[in-house]
């Protein structure tokens, strides 16, 4: 995926802003979502991770803004041990990954 | 699929029977007086006058190329031949999925999930999953403890009111499941079996036979539930996110055509305010009690209650942390409850939903391809052999 291969760009404060794709119906319960994609009728979860991520896909929001939000979105699920940039980065890139996969990021990224 | 060729004249009344079945009239026309006779009584001889209300036509005639010492009938609905021919021990099942096919063409104005649904206490519960999940032997179940009774195959989810509604049709049960059912009593009136597909022999379990007043009266829905049967193991009930019920839900959506997006938002509204669990039924009788002994004594609560997840966070904590699912204990039950009813029930649902999301969900994001809708073009097995409506399933 581009966004991996970029990731060591991205740890240097990347300026990308990934945006989604037009269309896509959300519906949100109590930190999950449910995602619809317009064309292809197909259906994604997303877990509270995965949401924190997708909602700051909204083509304004740093990659680096993004990683904070992980950061502290992964200090709440696992209070034992203290996630650092760099795993908040790696996760990230995985979940962009999953969504650009699945078609509902544009291709460019601003 | 062709058209049915015309009545030949020698059909007669003694050749036809209407009888009610919900808000549906059905008609049965055909040459097998055994079928007749199921068909006669499995479902009761209730007026049918209304003309309003939908009408099916089943036809059941003898296959016309004759094969030497075999006698094969074709089974048509509302004039659509249904499937390819069968033998008369595989008719009963053939015309009952047929039946059900024209349901789901037929009434529209219903969101059809393929659920088993019941009503216990004014409350609606749907038991949702694909063929072979235990929902028909888990309704006859709860029936023989006088839950009344919607349809084993179908929920009829109004989408105004998100009230069920019934289709009472007869409950197949599968021979594995004979026991279990005459264990608790039911007195289900069974005379023949049949043969259905890969489910083999079943029976079939007239719903009046439990009561006069066997059939429940529409109620909202308040439970879905998500039953898998695993043999030998022992039943658990689990609430699972909401997130994941309506991903779940609308997987098991019949009628998606006619509603398109709308059906989104309606199942979205349904799945906010009912509770929801997946079951890992077993035993028959230990897993009515455990939804009974979970589920029935909460029956009747508050919206403000409704909208908690019936998990402590003490019980979710220790799931996270062993992998393990224990139901709480009755003591944990009433003191989280209590507290969840008065202390900010949104924040403490949030954290105790991502504990779960994080089990369930670990790579933070699920997708599915769910049913396309399009009728399969096989018979009661369809392509994925997962789904006894014909319906492809990706």
């Amino acid at each position: 995926m581009a966004i991996i291969s970029r990731r060591e760009s991205l740890i240097d404060g990347d300026m990308a802003m990934p945006e989604r794709c037009p269309g896509i119906r959300e519906f949100v319960f109590e930190g999950e979502a449910v995602l619809i994609h317009p064309k292809s009728g197909h259906l994604h979860l997303l877990n509270a991770e995965a949401l924190l991520t997708w909602q700051r896909c909204d083509g304004r929001t740093r990659i680096s803004e993004a990683t904070d939000a992980i950061q502290s979105g992964l200090r709440i699920g696992s209070p034992q041990s203290e996630p650092n940039r760099d795993q908040a980065l790696d996760r990230l890139c995985q979940l962009l990954a999953l969504f650009a996969a699945r078609g509902l990021l544009k291709e460019e990224v601003k | 699929m062709s058209r049915a060729p015309e009545h030949s004249n020698h059909v007669t009344n003694r050749d036809r029977i209407e009888r009610r079945i919900g808000d549906c009239t059905v008609a049965l026309r055909s040459e097998l007086p055994e079928l007749l006779a199921d068909f006669a009584r499995v479902y009761l001889d209730e007026p049918t006058g209304d003309d309003r209300r939908p009408r099916i036509e089943m036809d059941v005639r003898r296959y016309k190329r004759r094969l030497p010492f075999r006698r094969l009938y074709q089974v048509y609905g509302d004039g659509e031949t249904v499937g390819g021919p069968r033998p008369p021990d595989q008719i009963f099942p053939f015309l009952e999925w047929g039946i059900n096919l024209r349901v789901i063409e037929r009434l529209n104005q219903y969101l059809l999930l393929h659920a088993a649904s019941l009503e216990h206490g004014g409350s609606g519960f749907i038991f949702a999953g694909s063929s072979g999940c235990g929902k028909s032997t888990l309704a006859a179940g709860l029936m023989a403890r006088n839950w009344k009774y919607y349809c084993d195959e179908f929920a009829l989810v109004s989408p105004a009111s998100l009230f069920l509604h019934a289709f009472p049709k007869a409950l197949c049960i599968k021979a594995g499941s004979f026991n279990a059912i005459s264990d608790l009593g039911a007195k289900f009136s069974r005379k023949r079996d049949y043969i259905k597909g890969l489910k083999g022999r079943v029976g079939y379990l007239s719903p009046h036979a439990m009561g006069p007043d066997a059939v429940a009266a529409p109620a909202p829905v308040r439970y879905i539930i998500f039953p898998r049967f695993v043999e030998g193991r022992a039943p658990q009930l689990r609430p699972i996110s909401r997130g994941r019920a309506m991903f779940e839900l609308v997987k098991c959506v019949f009628n998606r055509r006619r509603f398109g997006d709308e059906m989104y938002s309606v199942l979205a509204v349904l799945v906010r305010g009912a509770q929801v669990f997946e079951l890992c039924s077993g035993d028959l009788s230990t897993t009515c009690d455990l939804i009974e002994t979970q589920l029935c004594g909460r029956v009747g609560v508050t919206q403000r209650q409704r909208n908690v997840v019936p998990i402590s966070p003490l019980a979710a904590a220790r799931e996270s942390a062993t992998g393990i699912s224990l139901p709480p204990s009755r003591r944990e039950v009433l003191r989280f409850g209590a507290k969840l009813a008065y202390v900010a029930p949104a924040v403490i649902t949030l954290s105790a939903t991502e504990v779960f999301a994080q089990v369930s969900n670990p790579s933070g994001l699920c997708s599915t391809a769910a049913h396309s809708g399009d009728p399969c073009e096989n018979d009661s097995d369809c392509c994925t052999n997962r789904c006894n409506f014909g319906i492809i399933c990706d």
